[in-house]
């Protein structure tokens, strides 16, 4: 089965280490979401496992190849992140249909019918410069490219930044869409977690430069639970876990905790116990105190 | 290497570059006609071009490499094109681009002008030599800003300036006389040949450094 694999990966600009010796494996035919707070290391951690940044240590390999400049590898990897509207500090004067052609060429497994479709289906005007789109229609023209590129392994860096609610669920349906006929791995980076978390099979977590967690979304979700109650029962009722985030009020207090095998709430104490969002659980667990 | 894309997205590049030089040329040429003050004189109609177009053909050269460094190249690898790839194509897609000047100045000179099989040949030679030295260089600065960024930039910007006031400077030294005794027929006496071969070796050396400069770098696009 193909995969996707970091080994060691650590990234330093000057003395500043924003990568700690990542390892990490993606596998094929799933969709991966890659969250993450602002400066974390996600672009950073894509762009490495896509050779368009080199890391200062580690590898990564697809199929047991080496991914850094290799067009025999990379021709089955395809990273979509958001458009620079400006080129070496000009305004990028591509149009976006220069663009799309560029991709077609260099892509292999090009889809120029798909490609088509997905600009009629987000209205796009092809004959506009990058510099005079808006971000929603930048963010189109990445999807679109991500999606018709159709290449084994396909990381999109916030595709859905600056679009409407609908452009949005419209991308996700044809995320899911493509992904049932196609099977292709798909690693979606996004601060819009709650919407997103529905179509991730496989949640990654990253946290100053490091995987906090890395599992199955279904999982990690039944493992996850805010207890809620008086202090003194909440205290009982969580005695020897992990405490991930806490919220007083008065003599009320709420805890987010993340059960371990074996472990348990002790639910016979006189508390509330609920489960958590994804979006919430990130918040305990990379939120500052 | 995908050759076949490389071919198509290069040879593009070239005749869009080739074309923006026929432009400058005709208005150059426009503007020479309806000025009083005659820029060249005293030279034939397919002479004018011919100077226009080496003239036009070494800017074209040096910022259209500098201009595609700084925009295609990050753009190729942001679509998986390697790094080495991509300079290279560069290279040879300019190659290609003084070849199609070459060949233009070629076509100019037997439309325009008494069609000397000497003088086709000192065309090719005086062409290539200027677009393929000047590129050589684009090459060194593009590849200079694309790595070090804002030093990069300051390092082209002095490069430019120096090339500025040494012509500068040439031209007010020697006054009106600069450029007196250029004729077609006395330059065409020169052998530009050696020259170009030897600009055509500074070509490849460049494209080698420009790869070696550019080879670690981090693309945003």
């Amino acid at each position: 089965m193909s995969e996707l694999k970091a080994k060691g990966i650590t990234k330093k600009y000057g003395t500043k280490e924003v990568l700690h010796g990542i390892d990490l494996t993606l596998e094929k035919g799933k969709i991966y979401g890659l969250i993450g707070r602002n400066g974390a290391g996600k672009t950073t951690l894509l762009s490495i496992l896509t050779s368009q940044n080199p890391a200062t240590e580690g590898s990564v390999t697809f199929d047991e190849m080496q991914v850094w400049e290799n067009p025999e590898a990379l021709k089955h990897l395809c990273f979509s992140r958001e458009l620079n509207q400006l080129q070496g500090g000009n305004a990028n004067a591509m149009k976006v249909k220069e663009y799309l052609w560029a991709a077609a060429t260099f892509f292999p497994y090009w889809d120029k019918e798909m490609a088509q479709k997905l600009v009629d289906i987000f209205k796009l005007d092809v004959k506009q410069k990058i510099s005079k789109l808006s971000k929603g229609m930048c963010s189109m023209v990445t999807i679109i490219v991500g999606l018709a590129s159709k290449a084994e392994f396909t990381i999109f860096d916030e595709p859905v930044a600056g679009l409407d609610v609908v452009a949005r669920e419209k991308f996700y349906e044809i995320l899911v869409e493509e992904f049932m006929e196609t099977g292709r791995t798909f690693v979606v980076s996004t601060h819009i977690i709650e919407e997103a978390s529905d179509i991730f099979e496989e949640v990654i977590l990253l946290d100053q430069g490091r995987i906090l967690l890395k599992e199955n979304t279904q999982n990690l979700l039944e493992r996850a639970f805010h207890v809620s109650g008086h202090e003194e029962e909440v205290a009982r009722a969580v005695e020897g876990l992990t405490v991930h985030h806490e919220e007083r009020l008065g003599r009320s207090r709420g805890v987010t905790v993340l059960l371990e095998p074996g472990q348990r709430i002790g639910t016979e104490y006189d508390v509330s116990v609920q489960r958590v969002s994804l979006q919430k659980l990130f918040v305990a667990l990379c939120g500052e105190e | 290497m995908r050759l076949k894309s490389h071919l198509k997205y290069w040879g593009r590049n070239a005749f869009v570059w080739t074309g923006i030089s026929l432009v400058c040329v005709l208005g150059f040429w426009i503007m020479n006609e309806l000025s009083s003050a005659k820029y060249i004189q005293g030279i034939g109609l397919a002479s004018t071009f011919l100077v226009y177009l080496t003239v036009v053909g070494a800017f074209v050269s040096m910022i259209a490499v500098i201009s595609t460094f700084q925009t295609e190249i990050p753009r190729l690898v942001s679509m998986n094109v390697t790094r080495k790839a991509a300079v290279w194509g560069l290279t040879a897609g300019h190659a290609a681009t003084a070849l199609l000047h070459m060949l233009l100045g070629i076509l100019i000179w037997c439309i325009f002008g008494i069609g000397e099989a000497e003088m086709v040949v000192f065309i090719a030679s005086l062409i290539t030599s200027v677009m393929l030295g000047f590129g050589g260089f684009g090459m060194l600065l593009g590849a200079s800003v694309l790595r070090w960024g804002k030093i990069g930039t300051i390092i082209m910007a002095a490069a430019i300036m120096v090339i500025t006031i040494g012509i500068s400077a040439f031209i007010a030294m020697g006054g009106k006389d600069s450029f007196r005794g250029f004729s077609m027929e006395t330059v065409a006496e020169l052998n530009f040949w050696p020259l170009a071969l030897a600009m055509a070796a500074f070509y490849l050396l460049a494209g080698a450094a420009g790869f070696m400069l550019t080879r670690k770098i981090e693309v945003r696009v």
